[in-house]
């Protein structure tokens, strides 16, 4: 007897059986049950049942009236689009010429499952802006239309009967060839270039432009293998022959990439057609070949600047490929890797690109190639008739497909987005690149802020500590307005000093769950670049009611401890606190005031009690195997007024640099300890793996050239052998073998504890067991997190929903990892850009260094400027990989070696000004390449 | 039933006869934890319980008032033995004095030595040697018809066979059918016409051997090696499946309906007698005839 | 995966709040005192009641009351025939134990136990084909519809549900993809559907503040099950007062 009472809108129940391969051949069922009910919205704004009935979205359709906008439907229309025409062309979707929009749940789970960028611009769409042309329909749970062989047919004719007139459905398809199915089934079928075909809106030309052609592919023609089908890899991977990964081209050779095999640790190697139409960052599923056909890269750079510079993108049209591009693949039997090809892509990790266009030779070409910004995405055939008035902007484009019978992945054109060369289109660009959010605080954020002026104040809370007694100062660098902790000591006897560090309470403004703590949480970090700043709180909060000013009250999370002279720990106590500070000081200034014997007064001297204990610390996370390592980054001095770089700045490290810095590391890991101990399943930490032997092969090389041995066994061996690696005859040796130690580093992440092993949390480069990061709350969410964990630890806040969940932790991390390593990379690229608006005008002849040796280039690094290039050289110079030498005219060239050259910008192509290196001395004729090698991660490792 | 229950036991045949009205009004049947009446002033009964100052059920049954009493009466319920009820069970333990006779009920029950009647009819007080010689009597396994004598207020029972009709039972068949199938009568000792004898226990026990005899011997002499002639076994497997297709269909057992199957029965072989489909048919012939016997008293 | 799609509903097409379909036979086996056969959803549980009987286990005996004993086992149909012969697991793992020993509890509240002295009450449960979540729950209320069969003294019918909380709302009835989501849930029982529970089991871990609202979706929805429990008692007498 079946009894299911009192359930509004339930229909039927029916039992969906599916069957699953095992490794062993068997198959396994699985049965799920589906509800399937009869209270689903059609979305009709006047229909009198269906607004009765609970539904996310409001009913929208039919408020916008689209009689007579499209000569193909007369009527009063809805759309309902199909899978492939919201995979290829969900950008279209931003254009009002589409409304009443119905999207079935069928089609929104498949856009869902194989294109994520659509998915993400339909929920944004649908469920964020709550755009009144769109509905959803969920004709997977309404009982008339679910577990038909025909969704959108289904669902068409059901919507039909149910409006009765009011309003015309109607199917729009992205193929064409899909049209002749549909219309057999239901008339009111339409090509999407139909119906675009027929729009009375002005975009239509536009609209037409951004729907590419696509021939069929004729067998003769095809350059590539033909993926598999979806059932022979889910075979495959479930029998083991296949394996998934994730996909990543070679930063010095476009040929060739990577495949690191998930859950395994494992990478393959592959090599020109065998990576098959995949694009850096695809989910791929690889084959391995069989161990005669395995082979190694090659140790020639070869980028695609330099080889595609020139090529004319109408010639592919006719060309037969010559073999000559293909890599010969040297049968090498020492040092194979193991290979393998791509067989399939699982998923796309595509979005739009933004970049320039190459236009074609012939001047009523429609076929144009568009060169991405992102070097390591390929270029991509696009179809445009405005490529003259685009040839002078910088374009976004998303990639369609890749078919099998084309050298370049073919894509549309989605947007344009200033004059090439602008200096506010270049940043835009290196902000969409990134993925960086950049948008102005939305109305939502800025509600959460304080009223303007109310009241606002800091008061005396039960749960605070007022410490406004206390002699408070905080020491920055010049010009900064985010001031986000501040230190004070006391000493209070002769054995034992009090040393407080309060960090800004930003947790207090930023509550969890509203608006501004999500738009933070998606921040995830403050950006910087050489010219702003884009801050991940709205300022109001940064530079004023959060940041520590000199003088004015503010809340803050205070940790005190109790220390011995030595800098011994007797206790720490943690609370939140309300302070004054009496001195907002420069690192400059707070040095004079420390060395200035004259001075007595009590902020010196509190200061002058930090150094000496900071210095303690200093030498024991020394004696402890703590690195230090140098950085190529420079900074640029900027003149504000003009947004001009002025001069490179010379970085001086004070003594007040090491201060700060050491009771920053002594919170963080302090706090670490305390909230490890509290929560030690979902505590949020930082955590530098220990970086692979293999990994430090470029610093021992390269050290082993100029003398010296360098012991990688452990961080204090590392340490230690750096230190003595004197070059007597050149005081820039060692700096350059730390920027090489740099370089073989891992990266730090953030992580949440309890999701592995306890001896995993070590921080390497700072020779602790446990990290976090705790005194930058203001431009860095992870602070924000954790002063939520310790505030939940000694119970001075609520616990919010989902803030012990590992993980929610866990997925929290994952973001800021992502969003730090972005802002990272535009940071440098920021940097990059101001370099060549600097040498613009100018030339400079500057030291270099020889930083490696290829088989066909030479890398040299100047270091005043940070510029790294590759000097690629022409044949006849003898260059000996195995002893890294480049012997030429007599002389020979080691690494290390420094060199003079000649910096300056080669702008003869307008659309992608360079920097060139030319070699003053020794003097050998190259051609120079922009190469990006100022990333601080190995060589091989990209992924995260 | 949905599709997925495959491999569940087939239905009790009771749903067959879904439409047949079994004389209870759909409004007199409770559940436990319902309210039973919302008059005060009623005495409680079995199956009732106070809560506050209202009765509330605590069976799942019909509620059946007589005067100021009420109760509820579920279906199902493990026997619950009253004095003078006939009872036919089997000896599970030999203890001092006396055996232990499990008889479907709660608890087993007690056959003190001093109720038996020994071999040779003797009625004489039990010595120590009798006691010793318990074994020869009663083993554990031993049918036995007994009537029941005494029931105490913690739910211990007393039998006792004091009587030339009661003993040990000889060669025969029990069959097991839930006690609420029979009702109490007159006599539960039946000697069918077809040629075969019925006990009918009150504990859902019931007995069927060749002929019912009162032996003298209190039934302890009785050869368990006899020959029994083919004829008599073939009368008593009928009867045996006739029983069990009355207990599946939830008819009440007793002479006559017995009887009827059994001549209803004639008509199939005894061993079709176990398919649910030829089952159903006698049963519903039963019935049958069942009302129009009451009709025809009434 | 998301417990709640951006949709509102869930995976199987269910709101937040509802239960899934309950199938339920009572009476199917004339083997025992009291059996029945209940499906919650795909988790089918048959139950079969024995007694009250004399207690074989004599060191659980009590004078005045009995005691239920109460046996659990996981047939587990996806194994090969081949396995099941040689092994059948009967699954007696800690989780088992605690099934057996919840319920147990559950009902000895539930039971007049007083009744019945010196004896013992045997609960056999058998979960067959795939578990589909909310386990316990569907054992209670088997075991519940097999004792009204088997005509045992109740305080009332126990009803019982399994309730969590993802992303802040409650769901009720978890099946098995929703439980695997270490989603905290609360498995309930109430007697009659008041606001007595009887049982309170709780997975995981879940903030104080979300528990009241918690316990009173539970106490709502074992009402409903309750309902559904009534009804098919009352099916069950109307076809089952034997014909005289």
């Amino acid at each position: 007897m079946e009894l299911n009472l009192k359930q509004s809108g339930i229909v039927r129940r029916i039992c969906v059986k599916k069957w699953f391969p095992t490794r062993s051949g068997l198959w396994n069922k699985h049965t799920h049950e589906e509800y399937l009910r009869d209270d689903i919205s059609c979305g009709l704004n006047s229909c009198a049942d269906c607004s009765t009935f609970e539904c996310k979205l409001k009913n929208n359709l039919g408020i916008l009236c689209n009689q007579d906008a499209n000569i193909e439907v007369p009527s009063k229309h809805a759309i309902i689009f199909d899978q492939t025409a919201l995979v290829r062309f969900y950008d279209l979707l931003d254009y009002d010429a589409f409304q009443n929009v119905v999207i079935c749940q069928s089609v929104w789970n498949y856009v869902n499952r194989k294109c994520i960028m659509g998915y993400k611009k339909l929920n944004t769409l649908i469920y964020e802006e709550r755009s009144p042309r769109f509905f959803i329909f969920l004709n997977d749970y309404c009982e008339k239309t679910a577990r038909k062989p025909e969704p959108l047919v289904a669902t068409a004719k059901y919507l039909d009967e149910h409006w009765n007139g009011k309003l015309e459905p109607i199917i729009v398809c992205g193929d064409e060839g899909d049209v002749g199915k549909y219309k057999k089934l239901y008339q009111k079928s339409f090509s999407l270039k139909k119906y675009i075909e027929g729009m009375q809106s002005k975009h239509r030309q536009e609209l037409l432009d951004k729907l590419a052609a696509y021939a069929p592919v004729e067998e003769g023609r095809a350059i590539f293998e033909e993926h598999w089908s979806n059932e022979r890899i889910t075979m495959g991977l479930a029998t083991g022959g296949i394996k998934k990964g994730s996909f990543q081209i070679s930063r010095e050779n476009y040929r060739e990439g990577n495949v690191f095999i998930e859950g395994e640790g494992t990478q393959w190697f592959l090599q020109g057609m065998h990576c098959n139409r995949a694009i850096h960052g695809d989910t791929v599923a690889v084959q391995l070949l069989p161990e005669e056909e395995w082979s190694i890269p090659e140790k020639a750079l070869r980028l695609r600047d330099v080889e595609e510079y020139n090529l004319n993108p109408d010639e592919d049209e006719k060309e037969n490929l010559p073999d000559t591009e293909e890599p010969k693949a040297k049968k090498r039997k020492q040092g194979a890797l193991p290979t393998a090809k791509v067989v399939g892509i699982i998923r796309r990790n595509w979005r739009p690109y933004c970049g320039i266009l190459l236009p074609s030779i012939r001047k009523e070409g429609r076929h144009h190639l568009f060169c991405p910004a992102e070097r390591l995405i390929p270029r991509i055939r696009i179809e445009t008739e405005q490529a003259e008035y685009l040839a002078q902007q910088r374009i976004m484009v998303a990639i369609d497909f890749w078919p099998r019978d084309s050298k370049y992945p073919l894509g549309h054109y989605v947007r344009a987005i200033g004059k090439i060369g602008d200096r506010e289109v270049e940043n835009e660009v290196l902000l969409l690149e990134h993925d960086i959010p950049h948008a102005p605080f939305t109305e939502a954020v800025l509600d959460c802020l304080p009223a303007e002026g109310a009241d606002w104040k800091p008061f005396s809370q039960t749960h605070r500590v007022d410490c406004r007694n206390l002699v408070i100062c905080s020491v920055d660098p010049i010009g900064c307005t985010d001031i986000d902790d501040a230190l004070h000591c006391r000493q209070i006897d002769a054995d034992t000093y009090e040393v407080g560090v309060h960090i800004a309470d930003v947790t207090h403004f930023v509550r969890p769950e509203t608006a501004i703590d999500k738009e933070a949480a998606d921040r995830g970090t403050t950006v910087y670049l050489t010219d702003r700043r884009i801050d991940m709180l709205p300022e109001l909060l940064s530079s004023n009611l959060c940041s520590l000013r000199g003088g004015e009250e503010r809340f803050t999370f205070s940790v005190i401890w109790t220390l011995t002279k030595d800098a011994d720990i007797l206790s720490a106590k943690f609370h939140k606190s309300l302070i004054k500070s009496s001195a907002a000081l420069t690192y400059e200034k707070a040095q004079e005031m420390i060395d200035n014997n004259e001075l007595k007064d009590e902020v010196t001297t509190s200061l002058r009690g930090l150094m000496k204990l900071s210095k303690q610390l200093k030498s024991r996370r020394t004696a402890n195997g703590a690195l230090s390592l140098a950085s190529s980054e420079v900074r640029f001095d900027m003149d504000w007024n003009t947004k001009t770089p002025k001069a490179v700045q010379n970085k001086e490290h004070l003594d007040t640099h090491s201060m700060v810095e050491e009771f920053m590391l002594l919170a963080n890991i302090s706090v670490a300890e305390k909230i490890l101990s509290e929560y030690p399943d979902c505590a949020l930490l930082r955590r530098h793996p220990v970086p692979a032997e293999s990994s430090y092969k470029a610093l021992v090389d390269a050290a082993r050239l100029k003398g010296f041995n360098v012991i990688t066994e452990s961080g204090k061996a590392l340490a230690d052998s750096l230190d003595r690696c004197i070059d007597k005859t050149n005081p820039m040796t060692n700096t350059l073998l730390r920027m090489i130690t740099t370089r073989c580093m891992t990266q730090a992440v953030y992580f949440s504890a309890g999701t592995i092993p306890v001896p995993q949390y070590i921080h390497f480069g700072l020779a602790t067991p446990i990290y976090t990061h705790f005194t930058s709350p203001i431009r860095r969410y992870a602070d924000v997190i954790v002063h939520r964990l310790l505030a939940a630890a000694i119970a001075a806040d609520d616990i919010g929903i989902g803030l012990l969940s590992q993980s929610n932790i866990q997925s929290i991390s994952k973001n800021i990892n992502i969003r730090h390593k972005n802002a990272q990379y535009a940071g440098r690229a920021s940097v990059q850009l101001t370099v060549l608006t600097f040498f613009k005008d100018r030339e400079e002849s500057c030291d270099g260094f020889v930083m490696g040796i290829r088989e066909n280039g030479v890398q040299v690094f100047v270091p005043r400027y940070g510029i790294e290039s590759m000097i690629v050289i022409k044949p006849g110079v003898q260059v000996d990989s195995e002893a890294k030498t480049v012997g030429y005219q007599g002389k020979t060239l080691h690494e290390l070696d420094k060199v003079k050259v000649r910096v300056r910008v080669n702008s003869s192509n307008i659309q992608r000004p360079r920097i060139v290196l030319d070699l003053l001395d020794p003097m050998i004729p190259g051609l120079s390449v922009d190469f990006d090698l100022t990333s601080s991660e190995g060589m091989a490792k990209d992924s995260l | 039933m949905n599709h997925l229950a495959a491999d569940v036991p087939s239905i009790s045949n009771t749903r067959l006869f879904g439409d047949i009205d079994r004389g209870i009004q759909a409004d007199k049947l409770v559940i436990p934890g319902l309210p039973v009446s919302q008059l005060s002033g009623f005495m409680r009964g079995h199956g009732t319980y106070l809560r506050g100052d209202e009765l509330y059920s605590s069976l799942a049954g019909a509620v059946r008032q007589v005067n100021r009493l009420i109760n509820v009466q579920s279906v199902k319920q493990r026997y619950s033995p009253e004095i003078g009820d006939v009872v036919v069970g089997s000896i599970t333990e030999v203890q001092e004095k006396r055996w232990k006779v499990d008889i479907c009920g709660r608890l087993d029950a007690h056959l003190q030595l001093a109720s038996v009647n020994l071999p040779g009819g003797e009625l004489r007080r039990k010595t120590t040697e009798d006691e010793l010689a318990m074994r020869d009597y009663l083993v554990e396994g031993d049918f036995i018809s007994a009537e029941v004598q005494q029931v105490h207020h913690d739910g211990s029972i007393f039998l006792h066979t004091r009587s030339l009709k009661y003993g040990k039972l000889g060669i025969g068949v029990a069959v097991r059918v839930p006690s609420y199938l029979i009702k109490r009568r007159k006599t539960h000792f039946h000697a069918l016409p077809c040629g075969a004898g019925l006990i009918i226990g009150c504990n859902g026990m019931i007995w069927i051997c060749e002929q019912i005899s009162e032996d003298p011997d209190g039934g302890y002499n009785i050869d368990l090696n006899q020959h029994v002639p083919a004829s008599n076994m073939k009368v008593i497997s009928r009867l045996f499946n006739c029983i069990n297709v009355l207990a599946n269909h939830g008819i009440h057992i007793f002479e006559t309906s017995v009887m009827n199957c059994y001549d209803f029965s004639s008509a199939y072989e005894t061993k079709d007698l176990m398919r649910s489909d030829v089952a159903a048919e006698v049963a519903a012939q039963v019935i049958q005839q069942l009302r129009a016997d009451i009709m025809d008293e009434s | 995966m998301k417990i709640i799609n951006e949709h509102g509903f869930r995976c199987d097409g269910r709101k937040a709040q509802q239960i899934r379909n309950i199938s339920a036979q009572l009476g199917m086996d004339a083997s025992s005192e009291g059996a029945a056969y209940l499906v919650q959803g795909n988790t089918q549980v048959i139950c079969h009641v024995y007694g009250p009987h004399e207690a074989t286990q004599r060191s659980r005996m009590q004078d005045d009351r009995c005691f239920i004993n109460c046996q659990y086992e996981r047939f587990l149909k996806s194994r090969s025939k081949k396995q099941n012969n040689m092994k059948k697991r009967t699954g007696k793992d800690r989780k088992s134990g605690d099934v057996e020993r919840l319920v147990e509890k559950t009902f000895e509240t539930a039971v007049f136990t007083t009744n019945f002295p010196r004896s013992q009450i045997d609960i056999h449960l058998m979960v067959t084909f795939k578990e589909d979540g909310s386990l316990l729950s569907t054992c209670i209320n088997a075991a519940t519809l097999a004792l009204c069969d088997a005509g045992i003294p109740m305080k009332g019918v126990v009803s019982a549900t399994t309730c969590g909380i993802a992303e802040g709302t409650v769901i009720c009835d978890l099946n098995n993809r929703e439980e695997n989501d270490l989603v905290p849930r609360i498995t309930l029982a109430t007697i009659s559907g008041r606001d007595e529970c009887v049982l309170v089991e709780l997975q995981n871990r879940v903030h104080v503040a979300h528990l009241p609202n918690l316990l009173n979706t539970g106490k709502a929805m074992c009402l409903a099950v309750h309902e559904c429990l009534h009804t098919a008692i009352r099916d069950h007498l109307l076809h089952t007062i034997p014909i005289s």
